[in-house]
C-alpha cells in the first residue's frame, strides 16, 4: 500500500516523535532513579525484587547528609571555588579575547593557538608542575589555589568562546560610542559588554559546570579535610566496595546536580542565544 | 555620562582580585608550627562502618600519646598512587601512610617510603607478627612497612540453608560442587554459589588454579604454569556455571555489589570473599544464625584462598616528627588495637598472639580466617600481573563462562600472554 504525502509525513512526524521520546526516556530515566532512591528507606533500596517507587518516601537521607559535618564545608568550598573561577574566567577571558577580536599583533594567530594547546594535553600530566608551582607559592590546600588550578584548563575555552561572539558584534557601534566620547574602556563596558552579554551568560555557565565538577585537581591540591570541595566528598562517600549507602549517595547526587540547574534555569534564555549566536556567527 | 578611564578600569579590575583573594585567603589550612609533633596519616578507611573503626582507633592512640597530634587524610584507592606520587615529587608528602603491597615496590622506587627495619627489630615486632606477614613490606632485605590487619579469605555461606538441607559447610572442592548443586533452586531463584565473574574475578581464577596444583610463576619470576592442572582447576570451576547451573545466570556480570546484595537478599547459599566485609554482613544479616563463615575448600593440592596484610609505612616526616610517626604506625601492630578494630570493621589483625585473645577465640565467626591466616601466603604477584589478570585471565575466563570458548582454550590463552607479561 502506497501512502499519500500527508500520509507519509504523518509517519515520519510519529516516527520523530517516538525516537525523541525513546531518547528521552533513555536520558532521564537515570536522573529519575536517581531521585527516586534518594527518597528510600535503605531496606526499600536492596531487594530481591526491584521496586522502582519508594514504599515510604522519606527525606532522611537528605536530612542525614546535610547533618554531616563535613557537608557545609565541601558545599561551601564548592560554591566559593566556583564563583571565583568563573570571576577569573569571566574577567580575564573578556579582556583576552576583546583584545584578540578587535586588535590585530604580531603573534597573534599562535597565541590562539597556543590557548588550544594547552587543552590538548590530559590534565593529568599538568599535575606535578602546577604541585610544585602551588607548594613554593603557599596555595596547596587554599581555595584560591583551586581557583587558579580550574582557571588554568578553562581560561582557554573561556577566552575561544568569549571571542566568537565578540566577532559578531560590528566594530562600527564602538566607533560610534567613541566618537559620542567614550573611551576605549566605557565602549567595552557600555556598548559591547550589554551586546555580548548571551555570550558571557553561556560561557559563565559552561566554566560553573567544569568547575563545579571538577575532581582530580581538588583531590590533588589538598591535603585536609576542610579545603576539599563537593566532588571529592562524595566520591568519599561512595567509598570503594563495602556497605554502599545508595539512599545517601543518591541524595548527594541530587544536591550535587541542583546548583546547576538553577544556574542552568536563570541563564536559560542567554544561554540558548548565545550559543546559537555564536555558533552562527563566529 | 560620566567618563571610564582605563585607568579607572585597571584599579577596578586589581580591587576586585584583591578582593577576591582576600575573601577565600581565610579558608586556606595551614599547620602552624607546634611544640607538641603532628602527624599526616593518608589512608583508604571510606565505607562508614570502617571510618568508623578508624575514628576509635584514633582516639584510643589520643588518649595513649597525648602530645601527637594526628591529621588523617583520606585518599580514594583509585587516585592513591597519583596523588600520593604527585606529593613526593613535590616534596609534600604525608608523615605516614597506609601502603598495599602491591604498591610498596613503587612507592619504594620513588623514594616515598622510609627503610625501617632497624625501628622494627629494635621493637621486637618481628616476634609478634608471623615472617611471612612482611614479605608485601620487604624489599631487598630493607622492610617499608608493618602490617596493620588482613584481608584473610574465607567463604559465608547460608547457615539456616545448610541447617535445613542437613548439611555441612564444604571443606572440599568436590563436596562444594556437591553443595552447591543441592542449595540450587534455579526455579525459585535461589543458586548454590555466587560466582564473581565480573570485575574482580580474575583474583578467583587464579587462586583456584594454585589450588588445583598449578603455579602461575616460578621463584624465578618466570611462567610456570602447568596446562592440564590449571585446565582441571578452571573447568571444575566455569563447570558449577555451565555444566551445573548452580551460579546465577548473570554471572559474567556479577562483580562485589552483586554478589554482596544477592547473598543478602537470599538469591545464593555461599559467597567468597574476605573478612573486609564482616561488618556489612552482620549490619545486613544479623550477628548470628542467617549466616556463618567457614573456610575456603581446599583444592587437590591446597587452599584456594590467601591472605593479604595492609602495611603503615614512615614516608616524608618532618623534623621532630619521625618518632611521632614511628609511635602511630607501631600503635596499629598492637594487639588491642587490631582487636578493638577487628570488633568494628572485620578487618583480621596481622598480630600473631590475637590467637590467644579471647575476644577472638570466643567468637565462631572468627574461626575460619584464624585456621587461614597462618596456612596461605599472600596472593601471587609479579610485574604486570595485574594487567595479565584483568585484560587476559578475566575475559577469557567470562569467555568459558558465556560457552564462547573451551577451558583449554582460555588457558592456552592466558599461558601465552603470561610468557608477554613476564617478558614485559
Amino acid at each position: 500500500m502506497q501512502l499519500s504525502f500527508r500520509g507519509t509525513q504523518r509517519l515520519y512526524r510519529f516516527l520523530t516523535a517516538a525516537v525523541l521520546v525513546f531518547a528521552g526516556i533513555f536520558a532521564l530515566f537515570p536522573l529519575v532513579w536517581t531521585g527516586l532512591t534518594s527518597l528510600k528507606q535503605n531496606t526499600d533500596v536492596i531487594t530481591a525484587e526491584m521496586q522502582y517507587l519508594p514504599h515510604n518516601p522519606t527525606l532522611e537521607n537528605y536530612f542525614e547528609l546535610w547533618s554531616r559535618k563535613s557537608f557545609v564545608t565541601l558545599f561551601g568550598n564548592s560554591v566559593v571555588i566556583t564563583f571565583m573561577t568563573v570571576s577569573l574566567c569571566l574577567l580575564v577571558g573578556t579582556l583576552a579575547a576583546y583584545a584578540f577580536s578587535r586588535y590585530r599583533f604580531t603573534g597573534r594567530n599562535a597565541a590562539l593557538v597556543g590557548f588550544l594547546l594547552i587543552r590538548m594535553f590530559p590534565m593529568v600530566l599538568m599535575l606535578i608542575p602546577l604541585f610544585i608551582i602551588m607548594r613554593n607559592l603557599q596555595l596547596l590546600n587554599t581555595r584560591v589555589g583551586l581557583a587558579l588550578a580550574y582557571t588554568t584548563f578553562l581560561l582557554p575555552i573561556a577566552t575561544w568562546m568569549l571571542k566568537g561572539f565578540f566577532d559578531a558584534i560590528p566594530p562600527d557601534l564602538e566607533d560610534a560610542a567613541r566618537i559620542d566620547g567614550a573611551t576605549r574602556a566605557g565602549a567595552i563596558v557600555r556598548v559591547v559588554l550589554p551586546l555580548a552579554a548571551p555570550g558571557v551568560a553561556a560561557t559563565a555557565v559552561l566554566t560553573a559546570i567544569a568547575a563545579w565538577n571538577e575532581f582530580l585537581f581538588a583531590l590533588m591540591f589538598t591535603t585536609n579535610e576542610a579545603s576539599q570541595t563537593w566532588p571529592v566528598g562524595l566520591h568519599l562517600l561512595v567509598g570503594e566496595e563495602f556497605n554502599l549507602p545508595w539512599g545517601l549517595l543518591s541524595a548527594g547526587g541530587m544536591i550535587s546536580i541542583a546548583p546547576i540547574i538553577v544556574f542552568f534555569v536563570l541563564a536559560q534564555k542567554s544561554l540558548v542565544r548565545g550559543l546559537m549566536q555564536g555558533a552562527v556567527k563566529g | 555620562m560620566s567618563k571610564l578611564t582605563r585607568r579607572d578600569f585597571l584599579k577596578g579590575s586589581a580591587a576586585a582580585t584583591a578582593a577576591l583573594a582576600g575573601n577565600a585567603l581565610p579558608g586556606a589550612a595551614r599547620l602552624l608550627a607546634q611544640d607538641n609533633p603532628t602527624v599526616d596519616y593518608w589512608h583508604g578507611f571510606i565505607a562508614e562502618f570502617v571510618h568508623a573503626g578508624f575514628e576509635v582507633v584514633l582516639e584510643q592512640f589520643h588518649q595513649a600519646n597525648p602530645d601527637i597530634t594526628i591529621n588523617p587524610l583520606t585518599v580514594p584507592n583509585s587516585e592513591f598512587m597519583t596523588k600520593f606520587t604527585t606529593s613526593v615529587v613535590g616534596n609534600a608528602a604525608p608523615d605516614t601512610t597506609m601502603a598495599a603491597p602491591t604498591r610498596i615496590p613503587d612507592m619504594v622506587a620513588i623514594g616515598g617510603l622510609q627503610d625501617i627495619s632497624g625501628r622494627v627489630s629494635e621493637a621486637g615486632l618481628m616476634d609478634a607478627i608471623p615472617a611471612a606477614h612482611w614479605d608485601g613490606a620487604t624489599i631487598d632485605g630493607a622492610i617499608y612497612g608493618v602490617p596493620s590487619f588482613m584481608f584473610v579469605d574465607w567463604m559465608y555461606y547460608r547457615a539456616d540453608w545448610f541447617e535445613e538441607a542437613g548439611l555441612d559447610p564444604p571443606t572440599t572442592w568436590e563436596a562444594f560442587t556437591e553443595a552447591a548443586i543441592a542449595m540450587t533452586d534455579a526455579e525459585n531463584g535461589r543458586y548454590g554459589f555466587g560466582m564473581r565473574g565480573g570485575n574482580g574475578g580474575q583474583g578467583f581464577v587464579t587462586k583456584v588454579i594454585e589450588a588445583f596444583g598449578s603455579p602461575i610463576i616460578d621463584d624465578m619470576g618466570q611462567p610456570a604454569m602447568d596446562f592440564d592442572k590449571a585446565v582441571a582447576g578452571l573447568r571444575w570451576y566455569t563447570d558449577l556455571h555451565t555444566v551445573h547451573g548452580a551460579v546465577p545466570p548473570s554471572v559474567a556480570n556479577d562483580s562485589f555489589r552483586q554478589l554482596m546484595e544477592a547473598f543478602q537478599t537470599g538469591q545464593t547459599a555461599m559467597l567468597w570473599h574476605h573478612t573486609g566485609s564482616l561488618a556489612e554482613m552482620r549490619t545486613v544479616l544479623g550477628e548470628e544464625g542467617t549466616f556463618s563463615t567457614a573456610l575456603r575448600p581446599q583444592g587437590p593440592e591446597r587452599q584456594i584462598a590467601s591472605a593479604t596484610p595492609s602495611y603503615n609505612g614512615i614516608s616524608m616526616p618532618g623534623d621532630g616528627e619521625a618518632d611521632a610517626s614511628w609511635e602511630w604506625i607501631k600503635y596499629w601492630s598492637e594487639v588491642d588495637t587490631q582487636v578493638n578494630f577487628l570488633e568494628l570493621t572485620g578487618y583480621f589483625p596481622s598480630s600473631a598472639l590475637v590467637a590467644e585473645d579471647e575476644r577472638v577465640q570466643g567468637n565462631p565467626l572468627y574461626a575460619a580466617a584464624l585456621a587461614t591466616v597462618n596456612e596461605v601466603g599472600p596472593p601471587t604477584r609479579f610485574p604486570g600481573s595485574p594487567g595479565w589478570e584483568r585484560n587476559v585471565v578475566l575475559p577469557n575466563f567470562q569467555r568459558v563462562l558465556l560457552g564462547e570458548i573451551t577451558p583449554e582454550d582460555a588457558v592456552e590463552i592466558m599461558m601465552e600472554g603470561l610468557e608477554e607479561a613476564v617478558s614485559g
